[in-house]
């Protein structure tokens, strides 16, 4: 059967044409439509509805294998909320590398507004133990974080200060790798009520239609 | 230092991308290399993050600030005990590990029971019992979650033979569970790609390109 001489075609060949059909678009853009997708639109007006000054937490759970499936979602995200002139309180709770995105990113998004640093966002930087520091976030975000990513005391500043917990917060947008947007949604959406919206990679993407369709999440990522 | 006018640092990042990508020819030294030196630095890196955003604000800073308020002084359990997990690499006290590890187990049970219980099963069962008396597309999609959820059920149910009515319903069970790897595959893939066109935008746009174009 000639059909199956393509079982013993070298893994090098396959190798190969994937690396030819992963350069060609980057060396000649063909210009793809982007079309969002009706989870992706959901968020979308979520963010519509937030009046200025309303509350957001945005945690930067991804390390550098991720970005480049996360970092679009991230500046999109950013930028709208923004414009929105929605306060941003910036955590991450991914331990390799999520925080130095967080700091990269932030930096290159917040250059582009006219905004003031511990007033209109924050970057509280990383927090050890995953669940744990979720949890306690319930009580006091203060506590958790005393200090933000350059060490400066939280203490004192008024986005810190008005923000205690996720009672102060309407949302709770994470960009995730692995387990952890599962973490948000079943630990925070759960036991706390606050919005969870996730941009997951396309490896976590399946699980996470059980918590779009069962309402705990309202976002599965910008398609 | 920058030959061709590219910093030093892109250099680096592309000697070792190739170096990683190289395992796809078959395993050789600078594969090793990159992978060692990748391991390396992820664990160190992890140290320092961890000191510098954990221990050293919310652990040492209040413990040596103000060790009487605002009961800093029961830190002091939470430190003993991560300094008792180290005690597994002395024979002598090692046992004193065990407790330390059974309180940090403890403590991630309690959280995660009730975070499985709040957030997967009552969430996910819930959204199980499904109305299918709406007409529409949707009432088949109802049907189709149920006949999913019961099946497979049925397929992890090894209390008894799965042959007969048993047997039949066990393997829709199969079928799902195969139509649903087959989906997780897919996006697998779908995210690899991702990644490796993440790595080949380097290579082309930060390194080659600004090369060529001097």
């Amino acid at each position: 059967m000639k059909i199956q001489k393509l079982l013993y075609i070298d893994r090098r060949i396959i190798y190969l044409l994937v690396a030819i059909g992963a350069l060609i678009p980057i060396i000649r853009p063909i210009g793809l439509p982007v079309v969002p997708s009706a989870p992706v639109q959901g968020l979308f007006e979520r963010v519509e509805e937030l009046e200025p000054g309303d509350a957001v937490m945005l945690s930067f759970d991804y390390g550098p294998s991720s970005e480049p499936e996360l970092n679009p979602m991230s500046a999109a995200i950013m930028r709208h909320l923004f414009m929105r002139e929605v306060r941003v309180m910036v955590v991450a709770i991914f331990p390799l590398g999520g925080v130095q995105i967080a700091i990269r990113e932030v930096a290159r998004i917040t250059s582009e507004f006219d905004l003031e640093y511990g007033v209109d966002y924050v970057n509280l930087g990383y927090k050890d133990g995953g669940q744990a520091p979720m949890k306690a976030m319930g009580v006091s975000i203060q506590d958790v974080f005393p200090a933000d990513v350059e060490t400066t005391p939280t203490e004192g500043m008024p986005i810190v200060e008005d923000v205690r917990n996720y009672g102060d917060i309407e949302v709770v947008i994470t960009l995730a790798t692995g387990i952890i947007g599962e973490w948000w949604a079943n630990l925070v959406n759960a036991q706390f009520g606050v919005d969870v919206a996730v941009g997951c990679t396309a490896v976590s993407a399946p699980k996470y239609y059980a918590y779009l369709r069962s309402g705990q999440m309202i976002q599965r990522g910008l398609q | 230092m920058a030959p061709f006018g590219i910093p030093i640092g892109v250099w680096i990042n592309a000697f070792l991308t190739i170096c990683i990508l190289s395992f796809l020819y078959k395993d050789n030294p600078f594969f090793r290399f990159a992978e060692s030196l990748f391991a390396g630095m992820s664990l160190g890196y992890y140290i320092g993050i961890v000191t510098e955003n954990t221990l050293k604000p919310n652990l040492f800073r209040p413990m040596i600030n103000d060790f009487w308020g605002n009961h800093n002084f029961l830190l002091v359990i939470p430190m003993i005990l991560g300094v008792m997990l180290y005690f597994r690499y002395i024979r002598k006290i090692a046992w004193l590990a065990r407790i330390a590890l059974a309180v940090y187990i403890g403590y991630y049970v309690g959280v995660y029971l009730m975070q499985k219980l709040h957030g997967d099963i009552l969430f996910q069962a819930r959204d199980t019992i499904v109305p299918l008396t709406m007409g529409g597309i949707e009432a088949v999609w109802n049907v189709v979650i149920i006949v999913g959820v019961f099946s497979v059920l049925v397929y992890f149910y090894f209390s008894a033979e799965h042959k007969g009515a048993l047997g039949r319903v066990s393997r829709v069970g199969i079928w799902f569970l195969m139509i649903s790897f087959g989906a997780s595959f897919g996006y697998t893939i779908m995210a690899r790609i991702s990644l490796l066109m993440g790595r080949f935008s380097f290579l082309v746009n930060t390194w080659v390109r600004p090369m060529i174009s001097g």
